[in-house]
């Protein structure tokens, strides 16, 4: 969920990640470092798009805003006999990317962001 | 250790990353708020005199190495402020205006932006006015009136307004120069009640000049006697100086060196 302008807005994720190491710490398990990417889809289809709406003259007219991709990476904690797994990511958009190529200021605060999710493992 | 190693790297990087909700959102990291205004009261400090000195830049979208080169020879000028004509963002992302915003406040004079048509989509429109405030906003300085206004009439329906420009011009006491995105003669954008609020307000005595981006290269011409300028994209370190002193404008490209003297309607 997102706000914007006060109102509530869903966006949808998925991701894909890959864990080299685990250590198994009782009945838990440490990933310490997972490494993926991710696609964060908008559910506003009225300020967002995939293709320019009809009040523009192509529909090409603005690239896609209503789809972002990304690398993440973090660590991970799973529990309860490995349904449930707590994680801290730290994620960077492709806009985030570009400007990272472009940018001489790599202030970093700007291109990543971080995050701490709480996942069911579906098994 | 290797381990150790990589986990030590994820600390480091992981301190660096604030929590932003999604790109989607109004949210800012950077503080900066109503910025327009602010820097009004800053030009308001300043001495006046018979010339008054502009920058001019715009369509800087990501390229943010062009835009810190145009931002470091401005701050070696003697301008009096500087005016962003839009399009500092590709897609009007929420971390688009806080890496803009980066470079922009280390401009060290009064500074004022308009609303270009890549930054009012998705939630460009509340985070324009959060950042800098209304989209449309007017300051008078040395007996000029300089109107800041949102022409992104496809992007920003809600606020666009012909009829606000036409009465801002219509009740100023001062001559008049507009500062907008697109330009008012746009044939795509305009039609009817619109255009025709934009045709009376070129032909207006009291406008001496309208000046926009969108277009990403330079143009001067005349419309009615009311001289049109069109500043170039920020690419290959181009902006513009203008300078005006007793009804003379003196129009400079700063990358290529050419000027330009024209004579503003009386």
């Amino acid at each position: 969920m997102y706000s914007n302008e006060g109102r509530h807005y869903t966006q949808v994720n998925f991701g894909y990640r890959y864990s080299r190491w685990q250590y198994n710490i009782d009945d838990k398990t440490l990933h310490p470092l997972q490494m993926g990417i991710f696609t964060t889809r908008t559910l506003d289809y009225k300020a967002y798009f995939l293709e320019s709406p009809s009040q523009y003259p192509e529909k090409n007219y603005y690239d896609e805003t209503r789809l972002r991709w990304g690398f993440e990476f973090g660590s991970a904690l799973t529990f309860w006999s490995t349904r449930f797994e707590l994680a801290y990511l730290v994620r960077i958009i492709d806009s985030g990317l570009v400007a990272v190529l472009n940018n001489s200021n790599k202030d970093l605060q700007y291109y990543i962001s971080s995050g701490v999710s709480l996942r069911y493992r579906f098994e | 250790m290797k381990i150790l190693g990589l986990l030590l790297t994820f600390l480091i990087t992981s301190s660096c990353a604030p929590f932003r909700d999604s790109p989607f959102s109004d949210q800012l990291i950077r503080k900066d708020r109503e910025l327009n205004s602010a820097n009004h009261h800053k030009l308001n400090a300043l001495n006046t005199g018979t010339k008054i000195k502009i920058a001019i830049f715009a369509d800087s979208h990501q390229n943010y190495k062009d835009l810190d080169r145009v931002v470091f020879r401005i701050n070696q000028s003697d301008v009096d402020f500087v005016v962003g004509l839009g399009d500092f963002t590709n897609s009007g992302y929420n971390l688009e205006y806080d890496q803009f915003l980066d470079s922009y406040v280390r401009i060290n004079k009064p500074t004022f932006t308009v609303l270009g048509n890549h930054d009012a989509i998705g939630a460009g429109p509340s985070l324009f006015r959060k950042v800098f405030g209304p989209v449309n906003y007017y300051f008078e300085w040395n007996s000029y009136r300089f109107i800041l206004f949102h022409s992104a009439n496809w992007e920003n329906p809600e606020e666009f307004n012909s009829s606000w420009l036409k009465q801002t011009v219509d009740e100023s006491n001062f001559p008049i120069i507009i500062f907008t995105h697109a330009s008012l003669r746009d044939p795509e954008r305009y039609f009817e009640k619109d255009a025709i609020n934009f045709d009376e307000v070129i032909k207006n005595a009291k406008v001496k000049m309208v000046i926009n981006g969108h277009n990403h290269v330079y143009w001067l011409g005349n419309d009615n006697n009311t001289t049109l300028l069109q500043s170039p994209r920020v690419e290959q370190t181009q902006w513009l100086q203008l300078e005006i002193e007793n009804n003379q404008a003196l129009i400079k490209q700063m990358a290529t060196g050419e000027a330009t003297s024209i004579s503003l309607k009386n």
